[in-house]
């Protein structure tokens, strides 16, 4: 079953139309930071996008920063949004549980696929950022890059940092596509399910950014969403990774549980 | 059928909500069992646990700092981030080898500014501007710092300028982050202060202040600062060490802002008494202290064409002017910390006159000092 959802994703053209669009940002960036020499000033713009020019190594921390705040959220959603409810409405759901798997099993592999379609995203974006960033901003090949404390990081150091970082930012979206594939056994309608679950994300990110909500901030589901600029600090504080990981963790129990609740005895009519 | 599968569907969505609630509950209660947690009774008298407070300056630790600031104070150019820092929140990093070896990171979602203390020098690293500036010695007066608010640094400020007419009391020991605290209450013992009352845990094994709590006259937590994720014990000493960035801009200076300038310049030899308050602190120079215990002023002369800029500032920050006798005068404001800019009509004499006092205490002191302008300091 994961096979045949796994398969049904990579096959799919539109699964890399969004993730080429993913992609498309950062290099139209990285184009007019590469023309017209000019960054943002440090502290301002989108993260670690200050530091780039002539550090192209570091620009895939940055591309992602780009993407992070909207429209990775808004890819994940839909694409988790879409993971039942899309069937529903094409009528193509019926005939899938006719096949002798069952409902959980179903809504395990298109949990499955919806984490590797993040995955893939996330690494595309850093892939594409790293070879868009070298090519373009230039990478002087000294040991230039420095951590936000200013300490000098090697190419070894930034090599981890940036794959930790990548599986930080695609593991802080499981929680929206855990929220989004609940909502998706709900309804027939994938966008639907996609802008609920970004209704959801815009709620928590304008709560975070309040005072008053600091009894329950810590919960919230974007509260750890740029934790991951923490790797580029020195030394690496890990808490707030940590906790980022956990509260994920129990948005996916929590969503994926009244999903499994609602899908797995709902009465599936179309 | 159709029981059955409601059956099935009860059964399901009752795990899932029972899951959830144990899940909230733990969340929910557990900070909330950890901090109600039986906490032993002190035998340690008020004066005692401040004592101890002031005492853990050399306690090494490693701790998460945050402070929130209450105090609407507008923006005024040159004088830094002051509104910011006390109007907000700021997240820290605290390493703390003593008192002359230290490190404080205040850090925001994109970037960080970090301060070194060191034997001789202090030493500012700040990522949004790539500038790594060097100040030597220690400045006789200076704006607050990220560092200055760091709950042990901010108490131990205020629990030594507590004076024999100031009121202390004992507050019900708590569990703060995992860690047993005492509490003691400062009341201001005379009027003319906008403390109501500042608050002070002191963690019981070290004398650590993890929290602090300052709440004004008008009511309200003015001032709160807490640390979190203490870890007692000298820190990798690699951290203390000032980073070299090759593309940093650096700078060497003796003054790290404007006040640490105009104080080094003071041109005034400064009265023993204003406004009823005595002098508590060295007149010869730079910043003088009028008052005792929690009712202190600071009076800061400037230079004519400093003043004169300050106070544009400030009226263009929304401040007024107003004409008095002698001079004019700009008041600006919060609820807790108020400040005067004052000019005598010579345009020579200018000051800076602020504490946590009632804006009449600092109007006495204004007024003595433009009835009265203390004559040139002499030559040493």
């Amino acid at each position: 079953m994961i096979r045949v959802e796994l398969r049904k994703l990579l096959l799919r053209p539109r699964t890399w139309l969004s993730i080429g669009l993913l992609c498309l940002l950062p290099v139209v960036v990285a184009i007019f930071l590469s023309v017209t020499k000019i960054a943002p000033r440090p502290g301002q713009g989108p993260t670690l996008l200050a530091a780039v020019l002539g550090n192209g190594a570091l620009y895939p921390a940055a591309a992602l920063g780009i993407v992070l705040p909207f429209f990775l959220p808004i890819a994940v959603a839909v694409q988790a949004g879409e993971a039942v409810a899309g069937e529903a409405s094409t009528g193509m759901l019926r005939y899938l549980l006719v096949r002798p798997v069952g409902r959980t099993r179903l809504l395990a592999a298109k949990l499955v696929s919806i984490l590797v379609y993040t995955l893939l995203a996330v690494v595309a974006v850093a892939v594409v950022g790293y070879v868009t960033g070298v090519t373009l901003l230039g990478n002087s090949g000294q040991l230039t890059t420095t951590t936000l404390a200013g300490t000098t990081l090697t190419p070894a150091d930034l090599a981890w940092r940036t794959g930790v970082m990548v599986l930080s930012i695609g593991w802080s979206m499981v929680g929206l596509a855990a929220i989004s594939l609940f909502l998706s056994t709900l309804t027939d309608s994938a966008l639907a399910a996609a802008l609920g679950g970004l209704a959801a994300l815009v709620s928590s990110t304008v709560l975070v950014t309040l005072d008053a909500t600091v009894a329950v901030r810590d919960y919230l589901p974007t509260r750890y969403w740029l934790a991951w600029v923490d790797l580029f600090r020195d030394p690496i504080p890990w808490h707030d990774l940590r906790a980022g990981a956990l509260i994920q963790a129990g948005y996916v129990v929590v969503f994926l549980g009244a999903a499994w609740a609602n899908f797995a005895t709902r009465d599936v009519t179309s | 059928m159709g029981t059955v599968v409601s059956s099935d569907t009860r059964r399901r969505w009752l795990v899932v909500v029972a899951g959830t609630a144990v899940l909230v509950t733990l969340l929910g209660l557990v900070p909330v069992l950890r901090s109600t947690v039986a906490v032993g009774r002190t035998t340690a008298s008020p004066d005692r646990i401040v004592a101890r407070a002031l005492a853990s300056a050399g306690v090494a630790y490693r701790a998460d700092g945050e402070s929130r600031g209450g105090l609407a104070l507008p923006d005024i150019s040159g004088f830094g981030d002051l509104a910011t820092l006390l109007g907000g929140t700021t997240r820290t990093r605290i390493w703390w080898d003593g008192p002359r070896h230290w490190r404080v990171d205040t850090v925001d979602a994109t970037g960080e500014s970090d301060t070194y203390g060191l034997p001789s020098s202090t030493t500012t690293w700040d990522y949004g501007s790539r500038r790594l500036v060097t100040v030597v010695g220690d400045a006789r007066a200076r704006l607050p710092r990220a560092d200055d608010l760091v709950a042990p640094a901010a108490a131990r400020r205020l629990l030594s300028s507590v004076g024999p007419q100031d009121r202390l009391s004992a507050l019900p020991p708590q569990r703060l982050d995992g860690r047993t605290a005492d509490g003691v209450r400062v009341v201001p013992g005379t009027g003319g202060s906008t403390i109501a009352r500042a608050d002070v845990w002191v963690d019981r094994a070290t004398g650590l202040p993890l929290r602090v709590v300052v709440v004004g006259t008008t009511g309200g937590d003015a001032l709160v600062s807490a640390l979190s994720g203490v870890r007692v014990g000298r820190p990798d000493g690699r951290v203390l060490v000032p980073p070299a960035p090759p593309t940093a801009r650096r700078s060497l200076e003796t003054a790290p802002d404007l006040v640490a300038r105009v104080a080094q310049e003071s041109p005034w030899a400064m009265p023993p008494r204003l406004g009823g308050l005595d002098a508590s602190g060295p007149l010869v120079g730079g910043t003088s202290t009028y008052g005792t215990g929690l009712v202190r002023v600071a009076v800061l002369p400037l230079p004519g064409r400093t003043a004169r800029d300050v106070m544009r500032n400030a009226t263009s920050a929304g401040s007024v002017l107003e004409e008095v006798e002698g001079g004019s005068r700009v008041r600006v404001g919060s609820s807790l910390l108020n400040a005067l800019l004052v000019r005598g009509d010579d345009r020579r004499h200018a000051y800076v006159v602020a504490g946590l006092v009632e804006p009449r205490v600092l109007d006495a002191v204004a007024a003595d000092l433009l009835a009265s302008p203390p004559p040139p300091r002499e030559a040493p």
